[in-house]
């Protein structure tokens, strides 16, 4: 029997010429962890709306969903509701109570649980997932992995036979992301619980899955096991290329694949190259290093000593922080680490209490002048709080407001480049989280800045558009310009930036340049440096320099 | 680790505390508000210290003394003269009237104040949720809003700052029209999050049925003996003051201060209805 069948799924949204999804069919088995990926706007977030029953979009149907072998409209309300769980991308958004039992136990209130029953409930998935502590907390301040697995929590309490997930660790720190994706695994190991979540950051999450669907237009273009499914993107284009995690990506083009099985995970990969030990590498060469050595020019904005209180909470303690002209600095820490309040003391947003600002030498008064403004773009961590006007073309015409005929070429450049034509007409708050970030992204683009600061631009954004921003914000920092981001994705910080920095605890602990950062980190590092390390190959960060190190050095010949 | 009072089934609190302002309401008396006060002292010193009381310190002097002086200053009622100018004279009734109503004040303020530490919104609406569900529910998703939406609107404004040299000069009228935009990007911000969290409520099967309520607290034989207590001391003063004990006549001539055998009886029942935290609290401390 299988669990979920889909047979012929096709939808419309109404007002809408073409379809959101066309002609899908696949068939789930019970204890199945499928993993569902695309670009986005390809359908994912559709196509689990439709297997949840109560939040199927309106719109016209066609096809049917069978669960348990009976169509999903035929099922009964409590069963739908109990049996077929989901958790959505935003940690937040999903928590309605103020308190976290409340919360835990609103998912069973609404199912006529009796109380015993909820207590005996509430005290196993706590038990099971570790909550235990936060239980007598307000939400509020529960951080985001706590709040996510809550939501979690409160869904398995109704004891789901099927869990979807709508990109679960979109807005989680790395640390927090692998742990929820282990708990959903090993609850799926556990209790034979078919899963089946959506992922932008496939790093992680690609191993995990038993079984890949990948989508592109609406359509079901692959079904199949994850290591086919590699190989699958790799013929089909370069819109699906982008979805390869770094591992078989990198192992891929260094064209070591033929036979055997494709390496997947970290252990994997270097169990592939000890292998390959033997082989007569070239003896390690470190790569060139270019500009790691800074002159001691003047910073382009400076932080000395600075303190930064909420209410009771110091957030920024004695921070020290130098921006160089033309790099682009990424900023790590977890989830409540300071690092949206550490952006907003740099764009002028927010006085510190101590210490001070300099911006080239001129030290900042707490009025905010105009020409301070105007130099600093900054993209807020909620871009629904940065739009001004009703649509997309609004927002980018006075972006460009004081342009001349040059600056109107370069905002349809952006529009093209961005491939914002079909949302032009659109109000912001109506796009997706990843859409909306890459209308504010435009926007800052478009404005004559020097400093632009992003807090956590590659939320929600798809592998695509993720290469999209990051060749943006390299070429914007190589005109001399000089890009500070926040981010959970290092990957993403490896092939942008040019320095890292981790906060933590309302200090920048590790500062370097992205090479040595990422080689001296055991966690927040990549999945690539994580394969090559101490392995006697030339040890390297991305894919790109791994590439590059080894092909340079007869490589393909001594690979394959 | 127990916490006594704060540790009973909210039902048993609450009635604690109805009780309280009912019995500070109705016994109107120097002896049994002076001890009332001092009782109510002690409760909120129990909890915290007396610091949220001391808090309020200047709330509650102010309002205590307006009435102090303003009684004898308003009021020319009363037998026993005290002092008599050309054109009022001060009574003993109404200066001892005026202190009683300040007594009464200061010991409702601290009765909230110790309230608000012992019965915090959640188990207040706990109480509630028996009897009408939907608004309790629709009380604390309101409530959990607006500390939410004030938040957000200081980060709109703040984003929108950051934005300012996108329109070449502000005048009034834009700065208006500004502030506008800025409740309506909250509005729209705000909604739309309601629907993703409106879509977390539905996944999790809100509207198929008839909500259960889920009781945190369990109903144990303390609390029993608790609520027997209270009923009983309580329904005592109840019916002594029905008896008319407890109450001094003042207008339009002072009754005696002093006190019959059956009213140390009822000051007694009434001390123990008030001090019934801090008799929980030294009961639980020698049985430690």
């Amino acid at each position: 029997m299988n669990d979920l069948k889909c047979v012929q799924v096709g939808f419309n949204y109404p007002g809408t010429s073409s379809p959101a999804l066309q002609n899908i069919s696949f068939s789930i088995a019970p204890g199945e962890f499928v993993l569902l990926c695309g670009p986005s706007g390809c359908g994912k977030t559709t196509l689990l709306r439709m297997i949840k029953r109560e939040l199927r979009p309106a719109g016209q149907m066609t096809g049917e969903i069978l669960y348990g072998g009976i169509p999903l409209q035929d099922l009964p309300a409590h069963r739908a509701a109990g049996e077929i769980g989901m958790v959505f991308q935003h940690p937040g958004h999903q928590i309605v109570m103020e308190n976290t039992l409340q919360e835990l136990v609103f998912g069973m209130e609404n199912l006529g649980f009796s109380s015993e029953l909820m207590r005996r409930r509430a005290a196993e998935t706590t038990a099971y997932l570790g909550l235990e502590k936060v239980l007598s907390r307000p939400t509020e301040s529960l951080s985001g992995g706590q709040k996510q697995l809550l939501n979690l929590a409160s869904v398995l309490a109704l004891r789901p036979r099927l869990l979807l997930l709508d990109e679960p660790t979109g807005h989680l720190d790395p640390v927090a992301a692998v742990r929820f994706l282990h708990t959903v695994k090993r609850l799926n190991e556990e209790t034979g619980m078919t899963v089946i979540f959506t992922e932008h950051r496939l790093e992680e999450a690609y191993p995990l899955a038993d079984r890949v669907l990948v989508m592109n237009q609406g359509k079901l273009c692959f079904n199949g096991l994850p290591r086919e499914g590699v190989r699958w993107m790799k013929e089909s284009g370069p819109g699906h290329r982008d979805l390869i995690p770094a591992i078989p990506s990198l192992i891929l083009q260094t064209g070591g694949s033929e036979g055997g099985a494709l390496p997947l995970t970290v252990k994997e990969g270097r169990k592939w190259l000890q292998e390959r030990e033997n082989l007569p590498f070239l003896s390690f060469s470190d790569p060139p290093r270019r500009a790691s050595s800074f002159s001691p020019r003047q910073p382009l904005l400076s932080l000395r000593r600075v303190d930064f209180r909420y209410a009771e909470e110091t957030v920024l303690k004695q921070t020290t922080f130098d921006i160089f002209t033309g790099e682009c600095v990424a900023i790590f820490g977890g989830n409540g680490s300071g690092k949206s309040t550490l952006l907003k003391v740099m764009a002028g947003l927010l006085p510190p209490n101590t210490g001070s600002i300099r911006y080239r030498g001129r030290k900042w008064t707490r009025r905010v002048s105009r020409e301070r403004i105007r130099r600093i773009g900054y993209l807020p961590q909620n871009p629904e709080s940065y739009f001004l006007h009703e649509t997309v073309e609004a927002e980018l015409q006075a972006a460009s407001r004081q342009a001349g005929e040059e600056r109107r070429e370069r905002c349809r450049e952006v529009i093209s480049g961005f491939s914002l034509t079909p949302f032009l007409s659109r109000h912001p708050h109506d796009l997706s989280g990843g859409e909306m970030q890459k209308v504010a992204l435009a926007c800052l683009l478009l404005r004559d800045l020097e400093l632009l600061l992003l807090d956590e631009p590659t939320k929600g954004v798809d592998p695509e558009c993720k290469s999209l921003f990051s060749r943006l914000l390299k070429s914007f920092a190589e005109q001399g310009k000089t890009v500070v981001l926040t981010t959970h994705d290092v990957e993403f910080a490896a092939v942008t930036a040019t320095r890292c920095s981790l906060l933590f605890d309302g200090e920048i602990l590790a500062s370097g340049t992205v090479g040595s950062f990422f080689r001296e980190n055991d966690f927040y590092t990549t999945a690539v440096y994580r394969m090559t390390r101490d392995t006697g190959v030339p040890e390297a960060v991305t894919v790109e320099e791994a590439v590059r190190l080894w092909q340079g050095q007869s490589g393909r010949s001594v690979l394959s | 680790m127990s916490r006594g009072f704060r540790d009973l089934h909210p039902v048993v609190t609450f009635i604690y505390y109805t009780g309280v302002l009912l019995l500070l309401l109705l016994m109107f008396h120097p002896l049994f508000i002076l001890s009332a006060c001092i009782l109510l002292l002690a409760v909120n010193l129990l909890y915290d210290g007396g610091k949220e009381l001391f808090r309020w310190k200047g709330a509650m002097g102010m309002t205590a003394g307006v009435i102090l002086v303003v009684n004898p200053l308003t009021s020319e009622r009363g037998t026993h003269v005290l002092w008599e100018g050309t054109s009022h004279r001060v009574t003993w009734e109404a200066v001892l009237y005026g202190g009683m109503m300040s007594g009464i004040i200061l010991c409702v303020m601290a009765t909230f104040i110790s309230y608000q530490q012992v019965i915090p919104t959640n188990k207040f609406l706990y109480l509630f949720s028996r009897l009408l569900p939907q608004w309790a529910l629709l009380i604390v998703l309101a409530l959990r809003l607006v500390p939410l939406l004030r938040e957000r609107l200081g980060e709109i404004e703040m984003v929108h700052r950051s934005r300012e040299d996108e329109i070449p000069k502000l005048s009034l009228q834009e700065r208006l029209r500004r502030s506008m935009k800025r409740l309506e990007v909250l509005l729209t911000w705000s909604l739309e999050e309601g629907l993703q969290r409106a879509d977390s409520m539905k996944a999790r099967g809100y509207g198929t049925g008839r909500r259960s309520s889920y009781s945190p607290y369990r109903w144990r034989p303390q609390d029993g003996g608790a609520l027997l207590f209270l009923l009983i001391s309580g329904g005592a003063c109840f019916y002594g003051w029905t008896q008319g004990l407890g109450v001094l006549t003042i207008y339009p001539e002072m009754g005696s201060l002093g006190l019959t055998d059956e009213g140390w009886a009822l000051l007694g029942g009434y001390l123990s209805f008030l001090g019934f935290p801090v008799l929980v609290e030294l009961g639980g401390m020698i049985h430690e």
